[in-house]
């Protein structure tokens, strides 16, 4: 039976929105096999923003697709909702992606045939919403990321930055419980990456969005409720805490302050089965930046 | 938005390959409709023709060699329980005249009882025997009117009659149109059948069991009498139909099995291209079985729109081959007649062949893992052919050469060897084409060690790495090398056959006629036999006589052509088996000569007997030898004149060969021209006949090479989507190539040489195919019409073909070629 401790523990899995355990994923087999992840551990609840940083090549992208159900892990779990994953067909994933699940990547991956608004819309043409109600959530939410001139257009008319805030809108558009993107503004310069990153801090704000982001900008990881660092497939404890790196930085004007503390710091001395290994504490209304480059962890 | 906007757009995108999606369908369905539309109407035709009334049940009391007989014949079936009514009258063909027009039409002559069924529309009904009812389309399209003169040419000569009334539309018409109503008394003296009938007509109480009837009466009848379904009479003209549709039949299936690949090649190339999109829906929560309904309903819609416009385009081809057949040939044909069969089929052809070309390449895209795709900077070559594809394909092409062979051996019945036949040629072309990357393979390797220079060896690279395009490109060219080799062997031999034949069998200088006949001869107006002397005296050298009457053979319906053989006059006989003199001498002493066609049907000989139904039973006679012969199907016979007059009851002369004469004398033909004017006769002389024949095979000629240069402009069409999506592939390439010196000619070059290359490796197994299967369609028409001539395969042909393949290949590189030499090599290297 569970100890006192751990049913105080229940209480956050219960309030959880993404719980992974022992997640492991490897590639290939004999000589090429390569072992992406290696027992990650981690628990979202609702309302979290979570950066995930680490050195290309440590298995970023990887555990974004298991969390998405693109893919299959080699061992582990994986619940979204409460719900385990590890049964489930392709299609009952596809489902789970269209219901509870947004998706946002690098280079957008908008269908150039579609408008903005049609793209926005696809996921509920997916399933199966009447095509009026679509429409007028494609514009609702399109104009909620500023869009709103924009709804003819297609993606080849747009920059790039315009691009990815059409790929927010169609990630929101179902309303998903877990919101995943994969380096967002990788694609992007710099201002337009910050106005990116201002919308997502919004939207944590203001809608309580559950949201797991992977980036190699620290910058942009600062904005994150708490950042956690990947390496070699592991999720790494020996990250210091930002805090005593490096003082805060004023952060752009736009963006509210946020006050979510994670409060898991006990978990870190003896981590129980469903918790996390290592948490990088962010006091995001502290600051932004993080001294370590992206480039600055391979090299080492 | 729904994600029919997703397709929609999807179809947009690409206007070109769409419309060339919806080109393939379409043309392969034109010809699936317009064949199937033009074998109905003549098949409809015919029965309506010889049904008389149609919708009723009714049996018919003919003679066996369909001479005259007495009325008398009928008394006492009315007593038969399940008779109705009984209808004596006399039905045959006659030359209709009017103004300068003279058409051939069924003649009907009725009593005043029988006519009570045939209700006047205008004018009224018949009264007297010089009075003539027509029917309304037939009326319409000569302008006649109840009032106006017409004159009828008839064994009896040319008799003035009066239209006294156009009768009811019956729905449907008679083939050519329509037919004329006369009373008894006049076709009885029309068709020199005095106090005789050729027909009785038994109508049927609505209850009765025809069969019972027919086995009840038939006791009754005099033994040169039979009973028969009224549509019995047609099995002839149909018979004669048949071969044609067998030709047609395979045209249409090569045609739509081309089609397919068009859509199997387009459909890959599309699914190439929006593997990402694919991702991306998958990603976004798209279900396997919805992205499979995604994929499929677009090439579905596709199929369908093509379906549409198939049969619009086979309701033109039809006409237009109806009007040229009418305008060139001379031969009546009934106007075209829609029914829903052919929209049916096509209904159902289109959409099926685009779910047949895109059902397994749509399953496994959208079973395809969506990471693969959506992995930033991967790399993806296209995926081998599956192992799975060419042994399929293998299996067809063992499962056809053996179907194949099994035809050639005789080990199916003559319907089922017909039925067999598309099949046959099906297998072998689907799994030829499967079966061809098995040969590509080794020609791309062997292609690699080749030295074709910087560009030569780029091209081939690219091949290589895009080995299931390739493949498939080369099985579209494949198809249309098989198609231009095969099917032009076949129709060069036909033609061939047809003009010798002609040559042989049509030696008179002048021919005169009441009226073209219809294609198979059951619409052959005939005239009296004192004509000839009346010929004679225009300064006529020599004047023979020919006929052509139905007669049965061993249960079997044939065509019997009667004629004269002129003693001075080489014998007009293409014949296969037997000497000239010997077989003049059997045709003058009472002996047959069969078409090869009919000999081989019956399995007899030079030498054979042959047992002949005539008006006093059945006689043997010796066959004196066999003769390539195309008229009644192939399924004909000539016997000498006197000797078709002595067995079988002549109804007059159907054509008058004259001859002119030595060539020091005046010509005749001013005269004899005038004669036929005056008289209203059908004059040709043969230099014309046989200008208007060889005119018309050479459009028919003409027509079926346009059909094949089609095939290759389709073809093409693929080659240039093919190469498009390699330039797309290689951008980068060219762009890095380029920056390292490569010369704008020489990237438009490698383009110019994948087609080239494509081409080639097209051209063996295509060459072989081809031969192959023309060698099976030579077999196959062996078996049917005439096939005299030995299986001598035409290497012009063959070589014509590979270049036309080269040419057309390298035409078709130009505007990808194009779009590759333009490519900005900046933007080239950054994508
Ligand atoms: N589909 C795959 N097949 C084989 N190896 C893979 C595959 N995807 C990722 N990897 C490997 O797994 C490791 C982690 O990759 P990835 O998750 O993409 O890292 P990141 O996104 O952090 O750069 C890398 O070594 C990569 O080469
Ligand atoms: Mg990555």
């Amino acid at each position: 039976m569970r100890s006192v401790g751990t049913r105080w523990i229940g209480d956050i899995v219960d309030n959880a929105v993404l719980e992974v355990v022992g997640l492991t994923k490897a590639y290939g087999t004999g000589a090429t096999r390569v072992e992406a992840l290696r027992g990650i551990d981690l628990t979202l609840r609702r309302g979290e923003f979570v950066a995930v940083m680490g050195p290309s090549g440590s298995g970023k992208s990887s555990l974004l697709h298991l969390l998405a159900g693109l893919d299959r892990p080699t061992a582990g779990s994986i619940r979204i909702g409460g719900v385990d994953m590890a049964g489930m067909s392709e299609d009952e994933r596809a489902l789970l992606r269209r219901r509870q699940i947004g998706l946002m990547f690098q280079s957008f991956q908008l269908l150039d045939t579609l408008t903005a608004e049609e793209n926005v819309a696809l996921p509920l043409a997916i399933g199966g919403f009447p095509a009026d109600e679509a429409r007028q959530r494609a514009a609702r939410l399109l104009g909620a990321v500023g869009l709103a001139a924009r709804r003819p257009h297609r993606p080849h008319e747009l920059s790039g930055g315009e691009q990815q805030r059409v790929a927010i809108a169609r990630a929101l558009v179902v309303e998903p419980l877990l919101l995943l993107a994969d380096e967002p503004t990788g694609n992007l310069d710099s201002v337009q990456g910050d106005k990116i990153m201002a919308l997502l801090r919004q939207l944590v704000e203001e809608h309580r969005q559950t949201m797991l982001m992977v980036t190699h900008d620290a910058d942009h990881a600062a904005r994150a409720d708490r950042i956690i660092h990947l390496r070699d497939g592991r999720i790494d404890t020996n990250v210091r805490r930002v805090e005593e790196r490096e003082p805060a930085r004023s952060r752009p004007a736009d963006v509210p302050r946020v006050r979510h503390v994670v409060e898991c710091v006990e978990w870190s001395v003896e981590p129980p089965p469903c918790s996390f290994n290592a948490v990088s504490f962010v006091a995001p209304c502290a600051g932004d930046a993080l001294e370590h480059a992206p480039g600055s962890r391979e090299a080492a | 938005m729904n994600l029919w906007t997703y397709n929609l757009r999807e179809i947009q995108r690409r206007p070109g390959r769409t419309i060339l999606t919806l080109l393939g369908i379409a043309l392969g369905l034109a010809t699936v409709v317009a064949t199937r539309l033009s074998i109905r109407t003549v098949d409809l035709a015919y029965r309506e023709l010889f049904e008389g009334v149609s919708g009723r049940p009714a049996l018919e009391i003919a003679a066996k060699g369909q001479g005259g007989f007495a009325a008398e014949a009928a008394s006492g079936l009315d007593r038969v329980a399940g008779v109705k009514a009984i209808v004596p009258r006399i039905q045959s063909a006659a030359a209709l005249v009017c103004g300068s027009q003279s058409v051939a039409i069924p003649l009907l002559g009725l009593d005043v009882n029988g006519a009570a069924d045939w209700p006047v529309r205008d004018g009224r009904a018949l009264r007297d025997d010089a009075e003539l009812l027509l029917d309304p389309a037939l009326a319409a399209s000569l302008h006649l009117s109840p009032g106006a003169s017409v004159e009828i040419w008839s064994p009896a000569g040319s008799t003035p009659l009066r239209v006294c009334g156009i009768l009811q539309p019956r729905g449907t018409s008679a083939a050519a149109g329509g037919q004329g109503v006369v009373s008894l008394a006049c076709a009885q003296r029309l068709f020199n059948l005095p106090q005789r009938i050729n027909s009785i007509q038994i109508r049927l109480a609505d209850d009765a069991d025809s069969v019972a009837v027919q086995a009840e009466i038939a006791r009754l009848l005099p033994p040169h009498l039979i009973v028969q379904a009224p549509g019995a009479r047609g099995e002839l003209a149909r018979a004669t139909l048949a071969s044609a549709e067998q030709g047609l039949s395979a045209l249409s299936l090569v045609a739509l099995i081309a089609a397919t690949f068009v859509i199997l090649n387009t459909f890959l190339l599309n699914l190439g291209e929006r593997r990402k999109q694919i991702a991306v829906l998958r990603s976004l929560g798209a279900s396997q079985r919805q992205m499979l309904r995604l994929l499929l309903r677009e090439t579905v819609l596709l199929g369908g729109i093509g379906a549409v416009v198939g049969c619009a385009g086979g309701i033109g081809l039809a006409v237009g081959l109806n009007y040229l057949m009418q305008k060139f040939l001379g031969i009546a044909l009934p106007s075209l007649k829609l029914s829903a069969e052919p929209f049916v089929l096509a209904a159902l052809l289109g959409p099926g062949a685009a779910m047949a070309a895109a059902v397994v390449p749509a399953w496994r895209a959208s079973r395809r893992p969506p990471l693969m795709e959506l992995l930033p900077g991967r790399m993806h070559g296209e995926e081998a052919v599956s192992r799975r594809v060419w042994q399929f394909g293998l299996f067809l092409l063992v499962a056809g050469i053996v179907l194949e062979i099994a035809l050639g051996r005789g080990l199916f019945s003559d319907s089922w060897s017909r039925n067999l036949l598309p099949p046959a040629l099906a297998l072998l072309l689907v799994g030829g084409v499967l079966a061809l990357p098995l040969v590509v393979a080794p020609l791309l390797n062997l292609l690699t060690r080749l030295p074709l220079g910087l560009e030569g060896g780029l091209a081939v690279q690219q091949l290589a790495r895009q080995r299931g395009r390739t493949c498939l490109t080369a099985g579209v060219l494949f198809l249309a090398l098989v198609v231009a080799i095969a099917f032009g062997q076949a129709l060069r031999t036909t033609l061939r056959e047809l003009q010798q034949w002609y040559r042989q069998t049509v030696v008179a200088d002048f021919l005169i006629r009441g009226a073209m006949p219809d294609s198979s001869f059951a619409l052959a107006p005939a005239l009296p036999e004192s004509l000839a002397d009346e010929i004679r005296t225009c300064g006529a050298a020599s004047v023979e006589c020919i006929s052509f009457l139905p007669a049965e053979v061993e249960a079997r319906q044939v065509l019997v052509l009667a004629r004269t053989f002129a003693a001075n006059r080489p014998l007009p006989l293409d014949l296969q088996d037997g000497d000239e003199a010997g077989v003049r001498r059997g045709l003058l002493a009472g002996e047959v000569v069969l078409g090869v066609g009919l000999a081989r049907t019956l399995g007899l000989k030079r030498g054979d007997t042959l047992k002949l139904t005539t008006e006093q039973g059945v006689r043997e006679l010796r066959i004196a030898g066999t003769a390539v012969e195309y008229a009644g199907g192939g399924l004909a016979l000539y016997l000498e004149w006197e000797t078709a007059r002595r067995l079988l009851e002549l109804p007059g002369v159907h054509v008058f060969l004259v001859g002119k004469g030595a060539s020091g004398a005046p010509s005749p033909e001013a005269k004899l021209k005038d004669f036929c004017d005056s008289q209203h006769l059908l004059f040709q002389s043969n230099a014309d006949l046989r200008s208007v024949i060889e005119g018309m095979l050479d459009r028919v000629g003409g027509a079926l090479w346009g059909l094949m240069a089609l095939a290759f402009a389709v073809a093409s069409l693929g080659i240039v989507n093919t190469l498009t999506m390699n330039v797309h592939d290689q951008t980068r390439e060219f762009g890095v190539l380029r920056a390292l010196g490569l010369k704008r000619i020489q990237v438009g070059k490698i383009v110019v040489s994948q087609a080239v290359l494509l081409a080639t490796l097209s051209l063996v197994p295509g060459a072989l195919a081809g031969i192959g299967m023309a060698y099976a369609i030579h077999r196959s028409s062996a078996a049917g019409v005439g096939g005299s001539m030995p299986f001598k395969m035409d290497f012009m042909l063959i070589a014509g073909s590979c270049a036309v393949a080269v040419l057309m290949a390298a035409l078709a590189s130009l505007s990808p070629a194009r779009q590759a030499v333009r490519l900005p090599v900046t933007a080239a290297i950054q994508q």
